[in-house]
Parts: C-alpha cells; sequence; structure tokens
C-alpha cells in the first residue's frame, strides 16, 4: 500500500538516504530498527513528505506522491505520523489537540469532530483527561493523545517516529499496549523503534538500516534469529544481549 | 552576514543615487563630516564616562538586590524600578535645571559647569538601573550550588565572589551587558538638550544655522541621515566587538537563556 | 516586604509555613510613605514648595494625555505594519532556502525589512524624531497641529522597527515539532500559522509588547523638543519657566512613575495568572527607548 523505491537524499553534502525501498501492505506492521544516524527517521519522514525525497519515489496505492502535482496536505491525511518528543500542541487541551485536526482539515462541524475525538480519546484510555493541557500530562498520556490525534483523521497508515524513546518504563508499557491494540485491529503501521520486544512480537517485517541503506529484511523470526549480515548480526547481539 | 554586508552597500548606492540625482548633496555632506567627527568624539568620551559609572552602580544595586538585608533589598529596587520608569530625557533635563536652581549665585560651584555633569551622571545612573537588573539575573543565574561547593572547600565570600560568582556571571552577561552599552551609546544623544556637546549637538547646531542663513532646507536632511548613519557604525561596530568577545569567553554550557 | 502566611499547619514547628504571599505592594508602600515624608520634610526646609504643586497638578493632566494618545496610535498602527513585517523576517530565510517561487519577492524584502530593522535599532529614538519631524513639518505644512503628527509619525517609524523584532522572536520560538505536528495532520502553512504559531506567539509577546509600550511612552517624552506640548513639555514648563524645578520634577516623575509602574506590574501579574502550563517565558529584559533596544525575544521551552 505505501512503497518507497529508489528513495535518495542528501542533507548538503551529507547522503543520508542511499537508494532505499521499502513496501508494506494493508494491515502490515512494518518495524525500522537500526544504530542511530541510519536515516530511519528521514525514511520515515520521506513516507508523509515531511522531507521530501531528492531522488526516488513514494506511492501510495500505487499513486506516486512526491510529485509536485500532489498536494502533500493530502498525502498527510492519508498517513498519520507519531513523534518521539509527542509535539502536542501546548495551547489546546487534548481534547482540543484531536479535534483541531478535523474540524480545520477535515472541515467537520464542531459536535461531528468533539464525538469523534471523544471516541478516539477513550480508544487510547484518556477520555478522563479530555481536558488537561499537555503540561499537565505525563509523557505516556501525552502520546497517547497524540496517537489519538493521528487516528482520528481515520488515516490509512500511522507512521511511529521513535514513539517510545522519551519514555519511563512505566510509560513505554502504557504507549506500546496502545500500539499492539492498534496493529490488532488491522491498522497498517511503519514504526522505527529500539523496543525489540515490540518487533518481535508484533511486526510482519523487520528492516534493518545502517548508513543509509536496508542491509536486511525479514520476519523478526528470520532476522532476530539468524541476521545475515555482519552489521545485523552485531546489532542483534547488542541490542538482545 | 552576508545579508548585512549587502544591505549595507546597497543603502549606500541609494544614497549615492540620491545624490546623483541631486536630492543628497554629498559635497555638503562631505563637507560637514569633520565637524560630525569632532562629535562623534566628544560622544565617544561621554559614552567612555557613562558604561563604568553606570556600571559601578548596576554593580552595587543589582547586588543590592539580591541581598538578604530587606532594607539593603527594598533601597535597590526602588532605585532600580524609578530609573526604569523615567523617560532618560526628563532625568537629563530636570537635573540640570534644578542643579542651576540650586547653585544660581554660588560663589564656590559654577552652575554652568556642574549643571552638565550632573546630567551626566543622571545618565549613568540611568544606564546603572538596567546594568543592575542585568548583574543581578547573572548572579541569579549562578547556581546555590556553586557557592556551597565554594565554601565547602574553604574560600572566603570574597574569594567566591571573585573566582566562582563573577567568572560565570559574566559569560551569561555578556550579551544583555553589550545590548546596554549600544544603548548608552543612543541616550547620548539626549545630552544635547542640554548643551553639552556630542554628535546630535553638533547636529542641532548645523541646522540652526542652516535655517538662519535662510540655506538650502533639503540640507538638514543631510545632517540627519549622515548623523544617524554615524551613530549607526557606532551601535555596529560596538555588536560585532562584543559578538567576538562573546565567542572567545564562550563556555560550552554555560550560555543565556535566549533572550 | 509585608509576609503573609497562610493558616500554619498543625504544631508550631517553627519556619513551616503552608502559604507564603510576598506581597510587593508593601514594597510600594514603603516607597510611597517614603517619599511623602521626604517631601513634608523638603517643604519645611524651604526646598520645595507643597502649595505649588498643589496649584499646578492640574496643568500636566492634559499634556499627560496627548502623551498617551500619541504613544497610542503610533503603537496601534505601528502593530498593524509591524506583524507581517515580522513574518518577512521570520520565514524569509526559509523560503528563500526552499527556493520556493515567492523567493523573488521574498528575498529584496526580507533585505528591506532588515535593513528598516537595523537602522532603527541602531540609531537614537532622538535623532529619529529630529529628522521625521522635520521632513514631516516641511511637508504637511497647512496640518493643524503637524508637529504632534509629525511627532506620532516619527513614533510609529520607531515602534515599528522594534515590535517587528518582538513578532519574528516570538514566531520564531514556536518549536519545529509543533510545525512538524501540525503538517503531519494535513494543515496547510497558513493554517499552522493561524492555529498553531500565532495563539503560541501571542502568549510569548505579551510581556515584551507591553515593555515595548512602555518605551514607546517614554520616548513620547522627546517628542517636547520637537513642540508638542506632552507631559515633558508641560514639565519643563513649570520647572523653567515658572522656575520650580525641584516641585515640576516631583509632579513629572510621579506622573510618569503612576502609569508606568502599574502598568508593568499588571501585566507580568496577567501573564502569570493566564499562563497556560507548559508555554513559559524567561524574564526577557527590557527594550528602552530614546535610544535603546535589546531584541526583545524571549525563547519558549519546549515540551
Amino acid at each position: 500500500m505505501i512503497a518507497a523505491k529508489g528513495v535518495h537524499k542528501w542533507f548538503g553534502t551529507l547522503h543520508v538516504l542511499k537508494g532505499v525501498d521499502l513496501t508494506v501492505e494493508k494491515g502490515d506492521v512494518l518495524v525500522i530498527v537500526g544504530p542511530s544516524g541510519s536515516g530511519k527517521s528521514t525514511l520515515l519522514r520521506c513516507l508523509n513528505l515531511l522531507v521530501i525525497p531528492d531522488e526516488g519515489d513514494i506511492l501510495i496505492d500505487g499513486v506516486k506522491v512526491n510529485d509536485p502535482k500532489v498536494r502533500p496536505e493530502w498525502v498527510r491525511q492519508q498517513v498519520g505520523m507519531v513523534f518521539q518528543s509527542f509535539n502536542l500542541f501546548t495551547h489546546l487541551t487534548a481534547l482540543e489537540n484531536v479535534v483541531i485536526g478535523l474540524r480545520k482539515v477535515k472541515r467537520m462541524p464542531r459536535a461531528d469532530a468533539e464525538r469523534i475525538a471523544l471516541r478516539e480519546l477513550e480508544r487510547v484510555g484518556l477520555a478522563d483527561k479530555a481536558e488537561a493541557y499537555p503540561a499537565q500530562l505525563s509523557g505516556g498520556q501525552q502520546q497517547r493523545v497524540a496517537i489519538a490525534r493521528a487516528l482520528a483523521l481515520n488515516p490509512k497508515a500511522v507512521l511511529f517516529d521513535e514513539p517510545t524513546s522519551a519514555l519511563d518504563p512505566e510509560s513505554i508499557r502504557e504507549v506500546l499496549g496502545v500500539m499492539m491494540k492498534l496493529a490488532d485491529e488491522g491498522m497498517t503501521m511503519v514504526v522505527v523503534t529500539h523496543e525489540m520486544g515490540f518487533a518481535k512480537t508484533v511486526a510482519d517485517e523487520v528492516l534493518f538500516m545502517a548508513d543509509g541503506q536496508i542491509l536486511e529484511r525479514g520476519t523478526p523470526g528470520e532476522l532476530f534469529a539468524h541476521p545475515r549480515t555482519d552489521r545485523a548480526r552485531a546489532f542483534v547481539s547488542q541490542v538482545l544481549g | 552576514m552576508g545579508i548585512a554586508a549587502g544591505a549595507a552597500v546597497a543603502a549606500i548606492l541609494v544614497v549615492l543615487d540620491l545624490g546623483l540625482y541631486g536630492l543628497f548633496d554629498v559635497d555638503y555632506a562631505l563637507r560637514i563630516l569633520p565637524a560630525l567627527s569632532r562629535g562623534l568624539t566628544a560622544t565617544l568620551g561621554l559614552v567612555v564616562i557613562v558604561i563604568p559609572l553606570g556600571f559601578l552602580l548596576g554593580f552595587a544595586f543589582g547586588w543590592g538586590r539580591t541581598s538578604h538585608n530587606g532594607v539593603l533589598r527594598w533601597f535597590s529596587t526602588s532605585y532600580v524600578e524609578f530609573f526604569r520608569s523615567m523617560p532618560p530625557i526628563v532625568l537629563i533635563v530636570f537635573t540640570y535645571l534644578i542643579t542651576l536652581a540650586l547653585l544660581a549665585g554660588n560663589e564656590r560651584f559654577d552652575a554652568t559647569e556642574l549643571a552638565p555633569a550632573v546630567s551626566i551622571v543622571a545618565l549613568a545612573a540611568h544606564s546603572g538601573a538596567y546594568q543592575a537588573e542585568i548583574v543581578r539575573a547573572g548572579i541569579l543565574s549562578v547556581p546555590e550550588s556553586q557557592r556551597e561547593a565554594a565554601e565547602a572547600i574553604g574560600m572566603t565570600r570574597e574569594q567566591i565572589m571573585y573566582n566562582v560568582t563573577l567568572p560565570q556571571m559574566f559569560r551569561v552577561s555578556l550579551p544583555a551587558l553589550g545590548n546596554e552599552f549600544a544603548s548608552v551609546i543612543k541616550d547620548t544623544s539626549l545630552l544635547a538638550t542640554v548643551s553639552i556637546l556630542e554628535l546630535t549637538f553638533i547636529g542641532v547646531n548645523l541646522v540652526s544655522t542652516l535655517i538662519q542663513r535662510g540655506g538650502n532646507p533639503d540640507l538638514v536632511f543631510v545632517v540627519w541621515i549622515e548623523i544617524a548613519a554615524l551613530y549607526f557604525v557606532l551601535t555596529f561596530a560596538v555588536s560585532r566587538i562584543l559578538h567576538t568577545v562573546e565567542r572567545r569567553y564562550r563556555v560550552p554550557g554555560l550560555e543565556a537563556p535566549q533572550l | 516586604m509585608i509576609l503573609i502566611r497562610g493558616a500554619p499547619s498543625a504544631g508550631r514547628a517553627g519556619r513551616r509555613r503552608d502559604a507564603t504571599i510576598v506581597r510587593s505592594t508593601g514594597n510600594l508602600t514603603a516607597t510611597l510613605v517614603f517619599i511623602i515624608v521626604l517631601l513634608v520634610v523638603l517643604d519645611r526646609l524651604g526646598a520645595v514648595s507643597i502649595p505649588f504643586m498643589v496649584q499646578w497638578w492640574p496643568f500636566l493632566v492634559t499634556p499627560a494625555a496627548t502623551a498617551l494618545g500619541a504613544t497610542t496610535i503610533a503603537f496601534v498602527v505601528g502593530f498593524v505594519i509591524a506583524v507581517p513585517l515580522g513574518l518577512v523576517r521570520a520565514y524569509g530565510p526559509d523560503v528563500v532556502r526552499r527556493k520556493a517561487p515567492a523567493s523573488v519577492v521574498v528575498a529584496p524584502l526580507y533585505g528591506l525589512t532588515t535593513g528598516y530593522v537595523e537602522a532603527i535599532r541602531g540609531t537614537p529614538a532622538f535623532v529619529q524624531i529630529l529628522l521625521i519631524s522635520a521632513a514631516a513639518t516641511r511637508a504637511f505644512t497647512g496640518l493643524p497641529n503637524v508637529e504632534l503628527w509629525a511627532g506620532v509619525l516619527a513614533l510609529t517609524v520607531n515602534t515599528i522597527g522594534y515590535q517587528a523584532e518582538v513578532f519574528r522572536a516570538g514566531f520564531q520560538s514556536v518549536g519545529q515539532g509543533q510545525v512538524d505536528a501540525a503538517k503531519s495532520i494535513g494543515m496547510r502553512p497558513t493554517q499552522i500559522f493561524v492555529y498553531i504559531t500565532l495563539p503560541q506567539s501571542l502568549r510569548i509577546i505579551l510581556l515584551p509588547l507591553t515593555n515595548e509600550w512602555i518605551g514607546l511612552f517614554k520616548a513620547s517624552a522627546l517628542l517636547w523638543y520637537v513642540a508638542v506640548r506632552e507631559l515633558m513639555w508641560a514639565g519643563n514648563y513649570l520647572g523653567y519657566t515658572q522656575v520650580h524645578p525641584i516641585e515640576a520634577f516631583f509632579l513629572v516623575a510621579f506622573f510618569y512613575l503612576l502609569i508606568i509602574i502599574p502598568l508593568s506590574r499588571g501585566v507580568s501579574y496577567l501573564e502569570r495568572k493566564k499562563r497556560i502550563p507548559g508555554l513559559g517565558v524567561p524574564e526577557p529584559t527590557r527594550p528602552r527607548r530614546a535610544g535603546p533596544r535589546p531584541a526583545a525575544s524571549p525563547a519558549a521551552p519546549g515540551p
């Protein structure tokens, strides 16, 4: 459903993405792992056009979207994103955070928007915190609201950029729980993470990235138990102990 | 930086063009330059007096603001709030008038010499209030733990101030202090109203001469634009120097929050 | 200072306080008392004449109103013009860097705006006033109260330079993460600015903007020199023409202090009250007039 073909990206003279290909089928969970600086986040951000590839194509349902004729805003309505630093709108309550996309982007009337927003907040278990401001919420709660915000727009897929890296262990469990529930419900997800447990349990496919390239790909079983490249082997042993 | 340079070049070109079109008398501009540079030197002299004086006051009252003594704190706070709320021109003109009035007919003190001096002190007191706030912010930015650690290794209060607090304070306050110095340069222009020799005063005289002699009234603008340009060069130089000093003494992690 | 303690919790245990409110109004009261005592003493000594002050203080009211009016008109007009300039300053470089087609218009606009702002902030307000007053009074000679309007024009030109910087800093202080998040839910750039950047900036720029008004008000005193009958002119009249400089100074000081101090305290208080948890702003330094100007640009600590 989402595909990247031959994607290259330079930041100045730094060649960050060196010809990356990936495909995600509907309902699949794709997890991307790898050392820091490997370009994982950049690749993820290419998928919703927060970063525009210098070469290559991004395709959603077969349609090339990194095309000047395609409005990036439309793409982002199809593909949502959850950030490492949550990025909730600090001047809005949790409910308003979720509502704003529905009202301003989908042009919904307020009543409908609030109904849907509350439903999403319930889905992540935070309906009682609807009137709280982000600063009054814990990290785990903020991230769950961020997930609700992304889900409210009913996207075809959601991208997760290290969603738990900024959280304490308890919050990590909360958020991963929500993500697993989402996966069970059949949401298409692309997740960049260091949480190997999550990858092993939930992923349909795992990509190992280093130095701007995808060095290995396979099911979690294959990749974690029998990594083929040296780089991947080193990484796996380091991370899984 | 490139943009600034480009803008400056553009400005100069614009002015020269205007000169070619007879709108800006470049000739006249050059003729008054010697007189203006005399004013510029005088302005620099004033700045050299006002800033250190202001710093002394600022340091005293800034420290007073953080004192444990309630009366000292009240006094310092009142000083700072008063001088920050009064327009500097009011301070300058009234200290001048009051000094003249009080010393009129006094044989020992020459009022006409003393009054301008008092105005200059008033300006320094004004700057001092702002520097006090900068000093206070600097002092507060050094965590209590630093002082405790210094005490724990047996330093005296003076040693702590000199070796621990001051160096850290200095780096944090540098940008704000530089800003204040540029402000003082601009404030000295107010001293012209009490006939103290400096750049703006020269301008005022040139303008009144032009008007009295019935000369070309457009030349008035030449005067003021040239004077403004000279002030700009001064403030620009100060901020550049400051930047260099900042970079030289930079300690990673010890930067002021982006003010 | 008067410390007001809330009801102490059970037990005396010395230093334990439940609620301690430091009233800086106590500070203010002490100062007022001090000034009144000072005045009375000086009056007894024959140095000042309280009757003079009592007789003449109404004379300052209309000029004070003129000063307030001139300041506010200049401020409001300046506000309207400075917001788009702040926009250009904040987002101009980005537009150019992205090589968007609008760069053709934006790049020179950015250069001009930067030149304008730097010129205003790098030169004394006094010189600006002298220059613009000379030009405006000549250009509009027939106009009634032309000196006043020329002065207002000069103040406007001045405040635009400073307000543009306040806005620029405000817009830029909204974290990139906020903008990324807004993009990721499909908001268009204009929407992002109106619903995310602007509301967050407004809370951040409130204090610097008020300080700017105060600075402008202090600068209005300079209009005295170009024949505008405002507060400083009135004080000078009493001090010089009526030969009571000390009394005049006290009166003028009262007016300025009474207007400025409550205002700055009021804003600090409001700022603290209406603060959205998480949208803090560190104490900015003051922007000043008759000269000075720091780029009043507090940064918002990100989440």
